[in-house]
């Protein structure tokens, strides 16, 4: 396989652009700021759009123009930034328009720093704009899982007329690793009946729109919006199972953190206890299934995570009080080391835990 | 080499890893004083600041930016840097930003330039999108070139593929002083 070395932003953005992203909008924020720079040098290569909008508000809005007309389009930025674009992610939602969001974690709350964090899992999955919606999270812990779930989500975006969000921390974005854009395809949809393509006289017009003031049409249209986010769960969740066997201790963690445990799991293995992991792909919906048929020697879970706590209340809802949910966690842009969380997971054995 | 060793390339391509490891290369062969001036101003990550303390330590100063704090986000140029090309008995090697727009940060020197105590080396990895082949490579150093006003006299071919390539594939480097 052909292999290329590249950043994570960067594989991120071609990955788009080979998935038929047409129009980038966005505002510089690192640690994402690759991805704009990538896009603002390749899309007028391809009759694309680049545009570096006056503010995160305008470059979301934007996403919501090109999206209602049938385009592939994308926007990308840091925790603050994409606070500043919730509402137009609750609007893109409201208003099904397909569209792809990155988000690229740093340390918060406020401004924060530029180091990695995973302190906006609330932000990504529950979302701060209003509303009864769900926007689908991602969250690859490798530039090439980056790459094969930026196609994935776009599909996802079009299959189901959905904002889907990518949930990624600085680290991932920043590193290199080598990857292949090989054995990669997109699907085809087709848009002609709801996208504001022009109605050259021969039909009505189609409204992308939101507001809806007959309640019971605002109710019908928030069940259809809900039964597609069950649709969702049904067939899209996505985990991965790691060294579950026999294992004591399950860690749940996500992302970078994952990679981190994996490290953890083998220091463990040389002192005789057995911890495996779950590691959520989609945060959202959360894998529930996961923790439905865990072995019988799990004792109990921990959250590992680069916030003071935030995935570990959808591990504790999954696992419906059958285990003991511990935390441990860094956060503010510290890395946890393997070491560090070795020693927590000892001292949890050692007080039996 | 020259006096003041100019590391540049597209990011990724292993320059600070390069810019380092010469720097404690030429420390361990010579007694003068070594300077390594981080002047990336497009990476936030993965930065020979980094290492200051570490490098205090084998006698190799580090000099950067200003602003304490390494995970500083301010493009900020120390007023130090001044000093690698004011005392003459320095030997410097300055790690630049990857890209033209990054290398543009060393212009706010053009007028402490003198030609003959520079020397500027493209860092190139063939395994990246950008620097695949002789055409786009020219191009790059070319770019380069216009946005520093000075001429990339050496090319390090730091094909790598990170931890997939071993040091088995590569010859001790010699440099001539």
């Amino acid at each position: 396989m052909n292999k290329v070395l590249m950043k994570g932003n960067e594989a991120i953005a071609l990955a788009a652009i080979k998935a038929g992203c047409k129009c980038f909008f966005g505002y510089p924020i690192t640690p994402q700021n690759e991805i704009p720079a990538f896009m603002s040098e390749e899309l007028p290569k391809i009759n694309g759009s680049f545009v570096q909008a006056e503010s995160e508000v305008a470059a979301i809005n934007m996403v919501y123009g090109a999206g209602g007309c049938g385009v592939r389009v994308m926007t990308s930025s840091s925790s603050p930034g994409i606070a500043l674009k919730q509402e137009g992610i609750s609007y893109l939602a409201g208003a099904e328009i397909p569209c792809f969001i990155v988000s690229v974690g740093r340390g918060g709350p406020g401004l924060g720093g530029i180091q990695p964090a995973q302190s906006d899992y609330f932000q990504a999955t529950r979302g701060g704009g209003n509303g009864d919606y769900k926007v689908p999270v991602v969250a690859p812990n490798s530039i090439q899982e980056a790459i094969d779930w930026t196609y994935k989500a776009f599909d996802m975006a079009d299959e189901y007329r959905t904002p889907v969000m990518m949930l990624i921390d600085g680290l991932i974005g920043q590193m290199m690793e080598p990857v292949s854009f090989e054995n990669q395809s997109c699907k085809e949809f087709d848009r002609s009946g709801w996208a504001t393509t022009g109605t050259k006289g021969k039909r009505d017009p189609h409204i992308i729109n939101s507001l809806y003031l007959e309640p019971r049409d605002l109710e019908i249209h928030c069940l259809k919006l809900q039964a597609k986010f069950d649709l969702i769960r049904q067939k899209e969740v996505a985990w991965e199972e790691h060294n579950l066997e026999g294992a004591e201790i399950v860690a749940v963690a996500y992302g970078i953190t994952s990679r981190i445990v994996k490290n953890s799991i083998e220091k463990l293995k040389e002192k005789g206890i057995k911890m495996g992991l779950i590691r959520p792909i989609t945060l959202n919906p959360f894998p529930v299934e996961a923790f439905s048929n865990l072995p019988r020697s799990v004792k109990s879970l921990i959250s590992i995570e680069m916030s003071l706590g935030q995935m570990v209340e959808d591990v504790k809802l999954a696992s419906c009080g059958k285990y003991p949910v511990d935390f441990f966690g860094r956060t503010g842009g510290v890395i946890p080391t393997p070491e560090e969380i070795v020693n927590y997971i000892e001292k949890l054995v050692k007080e039996g835990k | 080499m020259k006096r003041i060793q100019i590391i540049t390339g597209h990011f990724g391509s292993g320059k600070t890893e390069f810019a380092v490891n010469f720097a404690k290369y030429l420390k361990k062969n010579s007694d003068e004083g070594i300077c390594l001036v981080d002047l990336d101003l497009v990476n936030p990550y993965f930065r020979s600041r980094e290492k200051t303390e570490v490098y205090k330590n084998l006698g190799i100063e580090i000099v950067s930016s200003d602003l304490e704090g390494e995970a500083a986000d301010i493009p900020s140029i120390s007023a130090r840097i001044q000093k690698i090309f004011d005392t003459k008995n320095l030997k410097s090697i300055i790690d630049l930003g990857g890209d033209s727009m990054g290398a543009t940060a060393l212009r706010r020197f053009r007028e402490s330039f003198i030609e003959s105590e520079i020397e500027v080396w493209f860092v190139m990895n063939a395994n990246r999108p950008n620097t695949q082949c002789v055409e786009t490579i020219l191009d790059y150093v070319k770019k380069l070139e216009t946005a520093i006003e000075l001429k990339v006299s050496g090319i390090i071919n730091a094909t790598h593929m990170l931890k997939y390539t071993t040091s088995e594939r590569f010859n001790v480097p010699r440099f001539s002083n």
